[in-house]
């Protein structure tokens, strides 16, 4: 049947466009629904990709074997590290991407992929019986038949746009939003909040004074997010900073913004403030910064990262001229604030389907996230699960200790929240282990045994794995005895400390100011690759605390193994009632979300797995 | 700027192909020039076709051009192939005709946008047009701006309560995927002025990929490539292929066993369709007969795997068309990417509007592209490139600038708009211009560049430009009258034309329609030598001068008559019920229309040679009398 397809994919955001390479790279037949093909993969806000946290995600994406990275790399304007000078959990790349560019990169690839089918029409109706989903029906009447949906509407449900007073309805940069597909959801039981993010002014680039800006040019000297060497000729960013003018009128204007009219919901991006939330919050800080980044060759548009709001036109010229560098910048985008529809995350399960329509899953920001590298990784992951629900296969389910991408999903379908959540390298207590450097170490022999990483790929990333581990191996064997010529390179020459009984090159390495490299003095032959040499290091200098973490990780690993199929935890003595609805609605996949739920009592949790390791005993 | 008020000079509401002209050509006629566009990621779209020029529309787009418009340049730079149409035909009807890169094209013409000093381009949905005395002074933007200025250009294509129609499926949008404008068109109704519904459909959008094009009939680009705009220096293109393909007994079928589904046939969309560019199943039912209609495929982009299936304009159900396309040779397995669509919306007689674009009832406002009631990327942009230009000339009090009937296509165009108002969308044709001998495409600069150049904005070095052209054309009749050839001379006899008694001047042998000056250069070498100075251009507009010498003196002879005669003004307030020999359809008319001259009066349906001598000798009379 021309109609049937293995997977159903609506939207072609971030989300969307990640889940249908992975279901079609998995093998599924993937229909692809968009309200306008014009659109695909468009940035609505921000021209980046990366940054901490986000950063560590587009790594892992690409380790498992998705696509983002590739195509950031093949668009990127710049790219840097960083916190370079910092640890390295917290080192994290960061691309400025040619907005147009990418869009037209991941349009191409998509109508290149021999199992992706490409429709330009809006979603209408989810087709179920009894809530089990068989389809979805679309704008012009045309059904399409599926066991798998793959949701990823991000803001356009009822979006609405909001500035000063004003609200109307409208999509992202005043594409139409969808307004039919909620009502289908809300008909299956779907619950449904108000979410809103905003987006700065952008300014046209001829009207930007950048003379006495400081430039924040690319870096050359790194990897971009597939590993490869960065390009020459990229494009700077710029820096400048708000001002006690700028605050003033701010200050003085704040009557004006949705956030004090009340017309918009409270519940927006905790990490992503606008400039008006900054200066409710901190009223005494004058010095904000912002980056002027360019979103295309293509054009001269400007973003200005640092100032999102969405007050009344007339105050965001006054806000914009008050900053140096754009006293006499044109406006060319207004800043304006978004609301629009989303489900809780905690009405899916891991796989992100959800808990009450089988075959339904969603992805992105319709779940509740900000930001387009959370929209991605919810994408793979969805995409892979709605493909394995298709071929009737166990879902595909990430350890927490493996990725930001599991210690995201589980906070997201465990944790209610109201605002969009948002990753940061604060949340995963591994993240000395779950680093940029080493993502392909962790996840790409999971993304090969799943079918997404090529065996090129695998290949590589195993015998860099052996050369890493040989060289740890022998950094640990060879020992260097403090003869005088060696104390002489040791104090002399590195700034280091002496030392009395022959000690291990692991040792010596542990040691900040000593690097890999300096072992060439003592004649060890030093493998030549700086990406191999980058990590390496950072695991003999952290040895210690990876070690320490260790312990920590198994045990997390556990947690993860308690698989929970059936569980009664009415049966579990000395839970409260309470507690025993809750851990019903949440329907767990393993005791290890269990571990992360906020609402749990101290002590509920060793009670649940002391119950569970009885009944594994019983049976 | 303390309140939430902000000023220029004029506002040009829509960035489409009329939007971007009138924004252009006012800004580099020193204007502050604010264009607001719902997106800025839509400027310059073409939503249709992926095509500039053809019979017609490619002479506006050569006019454009010579005033100093954009849409030649950008097309030639932009460009995936290139043809000169009609070629084996007379002068008049050859027209270039390209094929765009979509993405490129708009990519290009946001930058030009952007570059231009005094525009000032910028995302915002128009609300309301502000008005006061009949006299406009601004715009308010949905998000709460209020936008003072003196002239206000609207060009909002089909964008005013846009609905899109896909069989029984019926959604508000003015392009699929975008929101319509809604508020704008119930503001301007508010002022009184008279709309309509008009629609326009497109065909689907076919994945390149399933097409199996070794089925189908390639049509290449023309080598060496021409340009349509005079200053382009080269066009530098690997030009891409079209094909041909043809509806067959199944697409015949398919159609009219559904044709009742369409919503043009069941009564779902009353209003008046593009009859010159028909829908598949306006074809099937006007010509019941006809076995097969003839389908281009045309390359989208170089970006994308978008191919346009020129011809098959639909709006028939959404399974309908996949099984009407597959139904086509070379496309049984074809995967329709963009379904095709009609979309109705309102339009506003452009009978309302004085010849300069200028509405008659709100003084300052203009209107220009499919809200007249037109068709085409090249029928708006010429519009656009007008409104553009009067605008700039009415804020430094200067006279419009004289495009009419007897100097262009645009002329025309706009004559009939604001003659005879539209009730279905007008679409430019060769027949309908009166003079298509003198008013070709090879010499829309000699026609134009001068009066644009007057008017302020088209540049010296185009006037140069015209000038050299123009020097060398002369220099060519010259050598040709001058080049005398002997009846003895013993190549002739191997033309084949008639013999001749003494001597002929080239040129007088070059009237012979058989004859071309590639035969007559086989005569003697220094002919040959002495065509080197000149470029093909020159060339060929000279042979054209003086093959169809009689017809064009003939033309600009009559075109003095009527330049005489559209000389005489009619006054704005002039009383027609006054005039009490007029007929009533005659009085009638006029008053509805009322026309500026007498030329303009000359051309309104009904009115009679009576009507029109008692109209010159009262106003003559009146003049006496003042």
């Amino acid at each position: 049947m021309k109609n049937k397809f293995d997977v159903i994919i609506v939207g072609a955001g971030h989300a969307g466009t990640e889940a249908a390479f992975a279901a079609a790279n998995l093998g599924s037949k993937v229909l692809l629904l968009v309200t306008n093909l014009n659109c695909i993969a468009m940035m609505p806000c921000n021209p980046s990709i990366g940054g901490p946290g986000k950063g560590h995600l587009i790594r892992e994406i690409h380790a498992l074997g998705g696509q983002i990275a590739k195509h950031v790399d093949e668009s990127y304007l710049q790219i840097r590290e960083l916190n370079e000078s910092r640890g390295p959990a917290v080192r994290a790349l960061r691309a400025q991407a040619d907005k147009v560019l990418y869009h037209l990169i991941v349009k191409q690839a998509i109508e290149n992929h021999p199992n992706i089918t490409l429709l330009q029409a809006e979603a209408t109706d989810i087709i179920h019986t009894n809530n089990i989903v068989e389809g979805v029906k679309i704008i012009t009447g045309l059904s399409y038949y599926t066991k798998s949906v793959v949701l990823a509407t991000g803001t356009f449900l009822n979006g609405k746009i909001i500035i000063g007073d004003k609200k109307n309805d409208g999509g992202p940069s005043n594409e139409s939003p969808t307004k039919i597909l909620a009502e289908s959801l809300i008909n299956l039981g779907v619950k449904i909040h108000r979410l809103q993010t905003a987006t700065p002014p952008r300014i046209d680039g001829a009207s930007i004074n950048f003379n006495n800006l400081r430039e924040l040019p690319g870096h050359e000297h790194i990897q971009t997010f597939t590993g490869l060497k960065p390009k020459k000729n990229q494009r700077s960013c710029y820096l400048t900073f708000t001002n006690e003018k700028t605050i003033k009128i701010i200050q003085d204007n704040l009557k004006e913004s949705p956030l004090k009219l009340g017309n918009i919901t409270q519940h927006g991006p905790k990490h992503c403030p606008s400039i008006d939330r900054k200066v409710i919050n901190f009223p005494d800080k004058h010095l904000h910064q912002i980056f002027i980044e360019p979103e295309s060759n293509f054009h001269n548009e400007w973003y200005l990262q640092g100032v999102t709001t969405s007050m009344p036109p007339h105050i965001q010229e006054l806000i914009i001229h008050s900053i140096e560098g754009l006293e006499n910048a044109k406006i060319v985008r207004y800043g304006y604030a978004i609301e629009y529809d989303a489900i809780r995350g905690t009405q899916l399960r891991k796989s992100m389907e959800l808990k009450s329509v089988e075959g339904l899953f969603t992805c992105g920001q319709i779940n509740g996230t900000s930001g387009y590298e959370e929209a991605a990784a919810q994408g793979l992951i969805a995409g892979i699960n709605a493909h394995l629900k298709a071929y009737n296969l166990k879902p595909f389910i990430l350890k927490r200790t493996s990725s930001f991408i599991a210690n995201m999903m589980d906070e997201l379908v465990t944790n209610e929240r109201d605002e969009p959540l948002r990753v940061t390298t604060s949340s995963s207590e591994f993240r000395l282990h779950l680093r940029t450097d080493n993502a392909e170490e962790r996840l790409t022999h999971i993304g090969y045994k799943l079918g997404l990483v090529k065996q090129k790929q695998f290949d590589l990333v195993n015998k860099n794995k052996e050369i890493i581990n040989n060289e740890i191996k022998a950094m640990h064997e060879h020992k260097i005895r403090p003869t005088k010529e060696v104390l002489n390179y040791i104090e002399n020459t590195l700034k280091s400390d002496s030392f009395k009984k022959p000690i291990t090159y692991a040792e010596l390495l542990s040691r900040n100011e000593i690097h890999y490299k300096n072992l060439e003095y003592f004649g060890y032959k030093c493998v030549e690759d700086p990406i191999l040499i980058r990590k390496i290091e950072i695991q003999l200098k952290y040895q210690n605390f990876l070690d320490k973490l260790q312990k920590k990780m198994k045990y997390s690993d556990q947690l993860d193994d308690m698989i929970l199929n059936q569980f009664s935890y009415q049966k579990v003595n000395g839970l409260s009632n309470e507690t025993i609805i809750i851990l019903n609605k949440l329907q767990a996949y393993n005791i290890g979300q269990i571990s992360i739920l906020k609402s749990l009592k101290p002590g509920d949790l060793s009670l649940i797995v002391n119950n569970y390791k009885q009944n594994m005993k019983d049976n | 700027m303390q309140s939430n008020l902000q000023t220029y000079e004029t506002i040009v509401i829509g960035a489409g192909h009329a939007g971007v002209e009138a924004a252009l050509a006012s800004a580099r006629m020193g204007i502050k020039t604010l264009c607001l566009t719902i997106s800025l990621d839509k400027v310059a779209l073409m939503p249709c076709n992926p095509s500039i020029g053809g019979p017609a529309k490619g002479h506006i787009v050569r006019e454009i051009d010579a005033l100093g418009g954009q849409m030649g340049l950008t097309i030639d730079k932009t460009m995936l192939q290139i043809r000169t149409l009609n070629q084996k035909r007379g002068p008049a009807v050859q027209a270039l005709r390209a094929q765009a890169d979509k993405i490129l094209y708009q990519l290009e013409m946001k930058r030009v946008l952007e570059s231009e000093k005094n525009l000032f381009l910028r995302q915002g949905i128009v609300c309301e047009i502000l008005e006061k005395n009949n006299k406009i002074y601004g715009v308010k933007i949905l998000d709460g701006l209020t936008i003072q200025a003196k002239n206000v250009i609207i060009t909002t294509g089909t964008f005013l309560n846009g609905k899109c129609h896909i069989g029984q499926a019926i959604f508000s949008a003015g392009r699929i995927g975008e929101p319509p404008a809604t508020h704008l068109s119930d503001s301007l109704k508010s002022l009184g002025f008279r709309s309509g519904r008009l629609k326009t459909g497109t065909p689907p959008r076919v994945q390149a990929s399933s097409i199996d094009f070794s089925k189908l009939e390639i049509q290449g680009g023309d080598e060496p490539t021409p340009k349509f705009s005079f200053i382009t220096d080269k066009t530098n293109i690997k030009q891409l292929n079209c094909w041909i393909t043809h509806t067959t007994n199944k697409t015949r079928q398919v159609i009219t066993k559904n044709m009742h589904l369409s919503p043009m046939y069941n009564g779902q969309v009353d209003a008046t369709g593009a009859r010159y560019c028909p829908s598949i199943e306006d074809k099937f039912s006007r010509f019941p007969d006809k076995p097969s209609h003839i389908c281009y495929l045309e390359p989208e982009s170089r970006w994308n795997q978008e191919i346009y299936i020129q011809g098959m304009s639909t709006s028939l159900p959404h399974e309908v068309q996949i099984e009407m396309i597959q139904s086509l040779p070379g496309l049984d397995q074809a995967i329709i990417l963009r379904p095709g669509y009609a979309v109705e919306y309102d339009y506003f007689n452009p009978i309302d509007l004085y010849p300069s674009l200028e509405s008659k009832k709100l003084e300052n406002l203009y209107f220009a592209g499919q809200i007249n009631g037109t068709s085409g990327y090249e029928e708006a942009a010429g519009q656009g490139l007008i409104a553009g230009i009067n605008s700039a000339l009415k804020l430094s009090n200067k006279e419009a600038i004289k495009i009419n009937r007897e100097n262009s296509y645009i002329g025309v165009l706009i004559h009939d708009l604001v003659t005879k108002g539209t009730k279905e969308p007008y679409r430019m044709f060769t027949s309908l211009v009166e003079h298509r001998t003198w008013i070709r495409h090879d010499n829309a600069d000699h026609r134009l560049t001068k009066l644009s150049y007057d008017a302020g904005l088209a540049s010296q070095s185009r006037l140069l430009l015209l000038n050299k052209k123009r020097e060398n054309i002369l220099k060519l009749h010259t050598f040709l009258e001058d080049f005398m050839i002997n009846s003895s001379h013993e190549k002739f006899s191997l033309i084949d034309t008639k013999s001749f008694h003494g001597r002929k001047s080239l040129k007088s042998l070059l009237k012979r329609p058989e004859i071309t000056l590639s035969s007559l250069s086989t005569l003697e070498d220094k002919i040959i030598n002495s065509l080197k100075d000149f470029n093909n251009e020159e060339i060929t507009e000279t042979i054209t001068e003086i093959k169809y010498e009689g017809y064009i003196n003939k033309q600009r002879n009559i075109i003095k008559q009527r330049e005489k005669m559209s000389s005489i003004p009619i006054p704005k307030d002039f009383d027609f019920n006054k005039i009490k020999a007029l007929s009533n359809e005659g009085r009638s008319k006029l008053e509805y229309i009322r026309p500026i001259n007498i030329q303009q009066a000359s051309l309104i349906s009904g009115i009679r040679q009576s009507d029109l001598a008692l109209l010159a000798r009262s106003i003559h009379k009146k003049k006496e009398s003042s």
